[in-house]
C-alpha cells in the first residue's frame, strides 16, 4: 500500500526512518494541541467593600485581585488588582461634592496564539522533541525540515516567547452637583478621566530549532492612552396638578488620546536587567511610533411631559459633533408618545391587566463608532516609500528617500439610524406575568464602510449603502411564590430582517475578509442582506464517472481538460443552464446575521437555596467557515476536523456531502466562494449556572453569608463543526484558539 | 438672603460655562494623527524632486513584479519549468496552458493583475506629484526642467512597463493614464487591444528615449536606475511582439534600429562569468540593462530590503529547495527545473549554463542523499523527489553577508533585461531580413563557451534564445513559442487561440463589468 501521492509516502517513510516504526506505518502521532493546552487553568478572585459615612460625608472602598492562569502550556497568566474609592461630601444642603478613582494594575504574559495556527495546521508524523536534532538548543525540539517537511514546532514557538504587558489605569472623576428654587433646579458637572500607560517586552531568547541559530530579539512597546468626558447637565423638574414636566439641557466634550512607541533590537542579553535596546543591536528601522486622537462635542436637550402618569410625551434633539468625519456635526430629534390604558376608567373594570400601555416613537440617531478617517490624499515617507540604488557588484544598496501619494479618499459623514417603533407593556395574572412587545423598522443611511476597487487601487472608507432593518421584540417574565419556593421564568426573542436599500449606481459591492477575499467573496447588493455570502452551490458530490458523464457542466470540464472532474469531486449547480461551469453560477449564499436571537433564564429559590441557569441562542445565521476553506490556499500543511476528516468520501455511496481527500488538491474543487464552506451558525448555549446558599453567621452581629458555585458557558449545542460557531465581526470564521468553560466557586460575606 | 444671591452668581456662572467652555470653534478640527496630508510636501524644494520617482521603483520592486505570486505564474507557462507548487491551478492548469472559466477565479492571477495595475496607479500618482514641482519651476530654470522631463521618463518607463506585461499575460487591457487617479473612472474603463498597447508602450519609449541619461544604468545619477537605453530595449521587445512572426512587418526595423544604437553605444559588454552573472558580482553588471535592487545593507541582523514582504515569499527562498542541510539555502522547492530543460541543455552540451541552471538536490532528489554545489554546499534529497533546484536563484551561503542566517538571497539584485538579449534580438532581425546575424550571436555563444556558428537559422537563433534564458522568470520561452507561433507544437496542452492570454480575473470583472467585453 502506499499513499496517494509520492510525497505523502516519502513524509511517512522519513517520519518512520527518524522517529520509528516500520513500512507505512510510523509511531510518532503527536497531538498537538493536547500537548500545547493546560488540562486546567486556575482563576481566583476575591475582594473587599467598605461603606461608611455620617451626615456630610460618605464613602465606600474597595479592593480586588484577580489571578488567571492561560490555557496554553507556556508562561501565560494574568494578575490585576485594583483599589477604588468613592467619596461624597455635602458643602451645604444644596451643593454636593464628589469624588471616585479606580486604580488597576494589572501584568498580563500573553501566548503566542501563532501557536495554535500552528497545532491546527501541522502533521502529527513529527514529535515535540528530538534528541537527534543535536544543533537545537536549550531545548531540543524537533525539526520537520530534518524529514523535509515546512511545519513548524508549535510547542517551540509558545516556549520561545515571553510577551509581558504591565499596565495600570487611573480613573478620576470628579463631580458637583447644586439645587436651586426648591429642587426644581439641578446643576450637574462631571469630569471623567483615564490615564492608562502600559508597557511592554516582548522577548525571545537566542535559539536554534535544527536549522541556524536565530540571534535574540527583544521589543519594547511603550503605550499611553489618556481620555476625558466633560458633561454639563442643568435639569428643571416641575408640576402644576396632574400635569408634570421636565427640561433636561446638557453639554458634552470628549477627547480619546492614544500613543505608541516601539522599539526592538536584536543580540539583547537573555537577562531582564538588561532589556534595553541599547544592549542590543538596535535598528533605524525597527522603530515605529502611532497615535489617534478623537474629539466629540454635544448639546442635547429633552423634555418630558405627563397628565396622570397617563399620557407621556418625550421630545428630544441632539447636536453630536466629532472630529473623526469631514463632515463634523449630525442633527437628531426623536419624540416618543405613552399611554397607560389600564390608568383609564374604562379598564377600571377588567381584572385581566395589572398594567397596560402602548407606546410609539421616532428618531434619529448618529453612529460615532465608525472609523476616523482622514478626507485627503496621504504621504508613505520614509523606508516603505523609498527603494535601493547602488546594489553594484559587491556594493550594499542603500535607499534614496521617496514617497508615495495615496490620493484614493473619501469624506465621511455621519452614519444615522432613523427608527421606528411601537410596542406594549402589559402585566397580567398578580403582576406574575410581564412583558412587552415591539415592532422596529430602523433605516440606516450612510453605512460607512471599505469598498474595494478594481485593478489593486486601495480600499476607499465611505458612506457606501443604506440598509433596512426590521423585526420584533418580545420579552416576557414569570415571578410566583408558593410557600417557602419561589421561582421565576423569563425570555426574551428578537427578529432581525435586514435588507440593503441602496448602493448608488453600483450593481454591486464586492467585499471579504482581509487576505481571504478572493477564495471567499461576499457581496453588497439591493434588496439582499448586507455582505452576503457568494459563489457557488454545491449540489453534492459525483458518486461515479456516470453521474460525471451525465452532468453537461462535468463533462464539458472533462472535454476541455481531461480529468478535471472526478467521483468524490463536487457536484456545482449550473444555475444560468449554459452547460458550463461560470461565473453566472454564482448566488446568494446565506448571511452572517441572525434572523433570530433568543435568551431565556429560569431560577428558584427554596429556604436559603437558590438555583439559577441562564440560555442564550441564535438561528438562522451562516458562517463562513474558514479552517475548512484552509485546504483552498494551498499549504503544504494541512489538517481537517474530525467530522470532516471521518465523512470523507472514499468510493460510490460512501457520502453526498463532503469529497474525497483526493479532491481537495485538485483546481474543481477549489472555487471561488462555495456553499460548501457555509454553515449553519445556529446555536443555544448554556450562559451561566449558579447554586447558592445564602445563611448568617453569629448571633450578636450576624454576619451575612453566601456560597455559590457557578459554571460560566459549560454547555452549547450546534451543528457549526468549528471550535464555536460565536464569531464576530462578518461571520467569517478562521480562529483556531481553543474554547474554554469556567467552573467557580466563591464566599461572600457582609458585615 | 446672602445665600440666594450666591446661587444664582453661581448658576449663572456654570450656565455660561456650559455653553462658552466648548466653543472654541477648531476644538474638532484636528486632522487624522499620524497620517501626513500630501499637502504638506514642499514643492518648491527641488531637492525633493525625485522621491515620488523613487517611491515608483520601491513600488516596483517590492510591489509585486518579482514577487513569488508573478514569477510562478509565468514561470510555469513554459516546458523549461516543472511547478511544484502548493496550488493545483498552477500545476495542473497554467502549466497544460489551460485558460477560460476554469482558472477565472484563481486568486493568484487577481494578485498579479492587482499589483501590476497598482504600480500603475502609483506611477500616475507620481506623476501627478511631479506636476505640482514642475509648476513651481521657472521658466528660465532650464536645469530642473531638464531634470523634471527626465524624472517623469523614468515614472512613465515603469508604468509602460507594466502595461507591457500585463498586456503580455492577460491580452486586451485597459491602458490607465493619469486621469486613473479618480476611482470612478476605474469602475468603467474599458479595455484596448494588446496590439494598442504594444504601440503605446513604443510612443512612451520614444518620450523615454529622449529624456532619459544617455548611459549604464550601473552609471546612472541613482545607480542602477533607467536610463536611455533600458527605454530602447523595451522599445525594441514591443515592437518585437507586434512583428510576430512576420519576416516582412515594419516593427521588425524598429527592432533593428533600437538594438543597433545598444549595440553601437558600445557602453555595453557581456559580464565573462555567466556563473557568476547570478551571484554578487554580477550585479548590475555591465551587461545589464534593468535590475531590481534589493540589500540588506551588509547587516547580518535587521532591515532587509527583498522582493517579498516575509521571509518565504522572498525571490530566492520559495525556489530554493528543500533542504535538509539546513538554512539559508532551504526553501519550498516551487519551481523545479524539468527534464526536459535539462535535456535540452545536454543534447546541446551547453555545460556552462548547464552549471549555472541546474543545481542538483541529492541524487536524482532521494532522501537521504546528498549533493554539492559548485560552491560548496550541500545539499539533501526530499521527500517529493524534486530532482534540481534552479541555479538562477541560487546564492552560495559563502556570498551571504557574514552572519546573516535568515532571509536567503539578501543582498542579490533580480536580473531583468541584460545585454544578451539585445545581442540576440539584432541577431534574430537580421536573420529574418536575410542578412547575418551571426556576429552578435556568436558574441553570446562564446561568452559561455560554446562555438561559433555560421550563417545561423532563424532556428538555432531561437534555440539561442531558449538555452540563454533557460528558466528566467519574465515568460520568454512562453512569448516567444507564441510569437513565431511554434507554442501548439511544442508545448503540450496548448491550443492556439485560446492559450496565448489568461481571462480577466473574476474579481476584477466584478468591479469593472466593462472588462467582461
Amino acid at each position: 500500500m502506499d499513499w496517494r501521492t509520492p510525497a505523502d509516502s516519502g513524509s511517512v517513510r522519513e517520519s518512520v526512518a527518524r522517529y520509528g516504526g516500520s513500512g507505512l506505518n510510523p509511531s510518532t502521532s503527536t497531538d498537538w494541541y493536547k500537548a500545547l493546552l493546560r488540562k486546567k487553568a486556575l482563576i481566583t478572585n476575591q475582594g473587599v467593600d467598605v461603606q461608611g459615612g455620617s451626615d456630610k460625608v460618605t464613602y465606600t472602598a474597595g479592593f480586588n485581585y484577580t489571578y488567571q492562569n492561560g490555557v496554553m502550556e507556556a508562561k501565560n497568566d494574568f494578575k490585576r488588582y485594583n483599589i477604588r474609592l468613592q467619596m461624597e461630601a455635602k458643602a451645604f444642603p444644596w451643593l454636593k461634592l464628589g469624588f471616585t478613582s479606580i486604580l488597576n494594575n494589572s501584568t498580563t504574559h500573553f501566548p503566542n496564539n501563532e501557536a495554535f495556527l500552528t497545532a491546527y495546521t501541522a502533521s502529527p508524523l513529527i514529535p515535540i522533541y528530538d534528541e537527534k536534532n543535536v544543533i537545537a538548543f536549550p531545548v531540543k525540539f524537533s525539526n520537520s525540515g530534518l524529514i523535509g517537511r515546512g511545519d513548524a514546532n508549535a510547542l517551540g514557538q509558545a516556549y520561545y516567547n515571553f510577551n509581558r504587558l504591565k499596565q495600570f489605569q487611573l480613573l478620576p472623576s470628579i463631580y458637583a452637583e447644586a439645587d436651586f428654587w426648591s429642587n426644581r433646579l439641578t446643576f450637574r458637572t462631571q469630569l471623567s478621566q483615564l490615564y492608562s500607560s502600559g508597557l511592554r517586552a516582548n522577548y525571545v531568547p537566542q535559539r536554534n530549532l535544527g536549522v541556524a541559530t536565530l540571534v535574540s530579539n527583544l521589543a519594547s512597546t511603550q503605550e499611553r492612552t489618556t481620555n476625558y468626558i466633560l458633561d454639563n447637565l442643568l435639569t428643571y423638574r416641575d408640576g402644576i396638578g396632574s400635569h408634570n414636566w421636565t427640561v433636561l439641557l446638557g453639554q458634552s466634550s470628549r477627547q480619546e488620546q492614544w500613543r505608541m512607541t516601539k522599539v526592538a533590537a536584536d543580540n539583547v542579553p537573555a537577562d531582564e536587567e538588561f532589556w534595553y535596546t541599547r544592549q542590543g543591536t538596535p535598528n533605524a528601522s525597527y522603530y515605529d511610533e502611532d497615535g489617534y486622537r478623537n474629539r466629540g462635542v454635544s448639546f442635547f436637550a429633552r423634555g418630558t411631559y405627563d397628565f396622570d402618569s397617563k399620557y407621556l410625551l418625550t421630545a428630544t434633539f441632539r447636536a453630536d459633533g466629532s472630529s473623526k468625519y469631514q463632515t463634523k456635526w449630525g442633527y437628531f430629534p426623536s419624540v416618543g408618545l405613552g399611554w397607560v390604558l389600564s390608568k383609564e376608567n374604562f379598564m377600571k373594570d377588567q381584572n385581566t391587566f395589572d398594567f397596560l400601555k402602548l407606546r410609539g416613537s421616532w428618531g434619529k440617531l448618529g453612529n460615532d463608532g465608525i472609523r476616523p478617517n482622514s478626507g485627503y490624499a496621504s504621504v508613505t515617507v520614509g523606508n516603505p516609500g523609498s527603494s535601493i540604488f547602488g546594489s553594484v557588484g559587491n556594493a550594499n544598496g542603500q535607499y534614496v528617500p521617496g514617497y508615495n501619494v495615496n490620493n484614493f479618499f473619501a469624506n465621511i459623514t455621519w452614519e444615522v439610524v432613523t427608527e421606528w417603533d411601537f410596542g406594549v407593556d402589559f402585566e397580567l395574572l398578580k403582576n406574575r406575568l410581564k412583558g412587552s412587545v415591539d415592532y422596529y423598522n430602523r433605516r440606516t443611511s450612510d453605512v460607512a464602510l471599505e469598498r474595494s476597487f478594481p485593478f489593486g487601487a486601495p480600499n476607499i472608507y465611505g458612506n457606501w449603502a443604506s440598509m433596512d432593518n426590521s423585526g420584533v421584540d418580545v420579552s416576557l417574565t414569570w415571578n410566583h411564590q408558593v410557600g417557602k419556593l419561589g421561582y421565576h421564568l423569563g425570555g426574551n426573542l428578537s427578529t432581525l430582517k435586514n435588507k440593503v436599500t441602496d448602493i448608488g449606481s453600483l450593481l454591486n459591492i464586492p467585499g471579504g475578509y482581509p487576505e481571504w477575499m478572493a477564495e471567499f467573496p461576499n457581496r453588497i447588493e439591493v434588496g439582499r442582506p448586507i455582505q452576503y455570502f457568494y459563489g457557488y452551490e454545491v449540489a453534492g458530490i459525483y458518486q461515479n464517472q456516470g453521474e460525471i458523464d451525465a452532468d453537461p457542466i462535468a463533462a464539458s470540464a472533462n472535454a476541455a481538460v481531461p480529468g478535471t472532474v472526478q467521483p468524490g469531486f463536487f457536484k456545482y449547480r449550473d444555475l444560468n443552464g449554459n452547460g458550463t461551469r461560470d461565473d453566472g453560477d454564482r448566488t446568494f449564499l446565506g448571511s452572517y446575521l441572525p434572523k433570530v436571537t433568543y435568551g431565556f433564564n429560569a431560577g428558584l429559590n427554596y429556604g436559603n437555596f437558590d438555583l439559577n441557569i441562564v440560555f442564550q441562542g441564535v438561528a438562522g445565521n451562516k458562517i463562513m467557515n474558514l479552517n475548512r476553506g484552509r485546504y483552498v490556499k494551498g499549504q503544504s500543511s494541512l489538517n481537517l476536523d474530525a467530522e470532516f476528516y471521518e465523512n470523507l468520501w472514499t468510493g460510490a455511496g460512501t457520502t453526498n456531502e463532503y469529497p474525497s481527500a483526493y479532491a481537495l488538491s485538485k483546481s474543481w474543487n477549489r472555487p471561488q466562494g462555495a456553499s460548501f464552506f457555509v454553515e449553519n451558525g445556529a446555536y443555544l448555549r448554556v450562559q451561566n449556572v449558579q447554586v447558592g446558599y445564602s445563611f448568617k453567621a453569629g448571633s450578636k452581629a450576624p454576619v451575612s453569608m453566601r456560597v455559590f458555585a457557578t459554571a460560566d458557558r459549560p454547555l452549547i449545542f450546534t451543528k457549526y463543526s468549528g471550535f464555536t460557531p460565536e464569531i464576530s465581526g462578518i461571520g467569517y470564521d478562521s480562529n483556531v484558539y481553543p474554547v474554554s468553560a469556567t467552573y467557580s466557586m466563591g464566599v461572600r460575606a457582609t458585615f | 438672603m446672602k445665600n440666594s444671591k450666591h446661587k444664582i452668581w453661581i448658576l449663572s456662572l456654570l450656565t455660561a460655562t456650559l455653553f462658552i467652555l466648548p466653543g472654541c470653534s477648531d476644538f474638532l478640527d484636528n486632522p487624522l494623527e499620524n497620517q501626513t496630508p500630501s499637502v504638506t510636501i514642499d514643492y518648491t524644494d527641488m531637492n525633493r524632486m525625485y522621491q515620488p520617482v523613487s517611491g515608483t521603483y520601491g513600488s516596483l520592486s517590492k510591489g509585486g513584479f518579482a514577487s513569488w505570486v508573478h514569477t510562478f505564474i509565468k514561470t510555469s507557462q513554459s516546458d523549461d519549468i516543472d511547478p511544484r507548487t502548493g496550488y493545483s491551478e498552477v500545476n495542473e492548469l497554467i502549466h497544460t496552458y489551460k485558460s477560460g472559466a476554469v482558472i477565472k477565479g484563481f486568486w493568484a492571477l487577481d494578485d498579479m493583475w492587482s499589483r501590476y495595475y497598482g504600480t500603475i496607479l502609483t506611477c500616475n500618482s507620481a506623476l501627478t506629484e511631479l506636476d505640482k514641482f514642475g509648476a513651481n519651476i521657472a521658466a528660465t530654470d532650464e536645469a530642473n526642467k531638464k531634470l523634471l522631463a527626465r524624472y517623469q521618463a523614468e515614472v512613465r518607463f515603469i508604468r509602460a512597463l507594466t502595461h507591457y506585461f500585463v498586456s503580455r499575460s492577460f491580452g486586451n487591457v485597459p491602458i490607465l493614464g493619469i486621469e486613473s487617479v479618480d476611482p470612478a473612472y476605474l469602475g468603467t474603463v474599458g479595455k484596448s487591444k494588446v496590439e494598442d498597447v504594444r504601440k503605446h508602450v513604443i510612443e512612451e519609449m520614444d518620450f523615454c528615449i529622449a529624456n532619459l541619461e544617455d548611459v549604464r544604468p550601473n552609471e546612472a545619477a541613482h545607480k542602477g536606475g533607467l536610463t536611455k537605453y533600458t527605454a530602447l530595449f523595451l522599445k525594441a521587445k514591443a515592437a518585437m511582439d507586434l512583428a510576430g512572426n512576420d519576416n516582412g512587418s515594419v516593427y521588425w526595423n524598429t527592432v533593428l534600429e533600437s538594438t543597433n544604437q545598444i549595440i553601437n553605444s558600445n557602453k555595453f559588454s557581456l559580464f565573462p562569468d555567466y556563473y557568476q552573472l547570478w551571484k554578487k558580482p554580477g550585479k548590475l553588471s555591465d551587461e545589464s540593462i534593468f535590475e531590481l535592487q534589493y540589500t540588506d545593507f551588509g547587516n547580518p541582523t535587521g532591515d532587509v530590503v527583498t522582493s517579498g514582504g516575509q521571509v518565504w515569499d522572498n525571490f530566492h527562498l520559495f525556489q530554493a529547495p528543500q533542504n535538509t542541510y539546513g538554512g539559508p539555502i532551504n526553501g519550498d522547492g516551487w519551481l523545479v527545473p524539468s527534464d526536459a530543460a535539462v535535456k535540452f541543455l545536454k543534447d546541446r552540451n551547453d555545460a556552462v549554463r548547464m552549471k549555472t541552471t541546474i543545481q542538483l538536490c541529492g541524487i536524482d532528489g532521494r532522501p537521504g542523499t546528498f549533493s554539492v554545489t559548485p560552491d560548496g554546499d550541500t545539499i539533501s534529497g526530499n521527500t517529493a523527489g524534486k530532482k534540481y533546484f534552479n541555479g538562477k536563484a541560487y546564492l552560495p551561503k559563502s556570498q551571504m553577508t557574514p552572519g546573516r542566517v535568515d532571509w536567503y538571497g539578501a543582498n542579490n539584485n533580480v536580473r531583468v533585461f541584460r545585454y544578451a538579449e539585445v545581442l540576440l534580438m539584432n541577431a534574430e532581425v537580421k536573420i529574418r531580413k536575410g542578412q547575418s546575424g551571426d556576429i552578435p550571436l556568436n558574441l553570446v555563444r562564446q561568452r559561455v563557451g560554446l562555438t561559433p556558428l555560421s550563417k545561423a537559422t532563424i532556428q538555432q537563433l531561437l534555440d539561442e534564445r531558449h538555452a540563454e534564458f533557460i528558466c528566467e522568470w519574465w515568460g520568454e520561452r512562453f512569448n516567444d513559442l507564441v510569437r513565431t507561433d511554434q507554442a501548439a507544437t511544442v508545448l503540450q496542452g496548448f491550443v492556439k487561440g485560446e492559450s496565448e492570454f489568461f481571462p480577466i480575473p473574476q474579481a476584477q470583472e466584478d468591479r469593472n463589468t466593462n472588462l467582461k467585453n
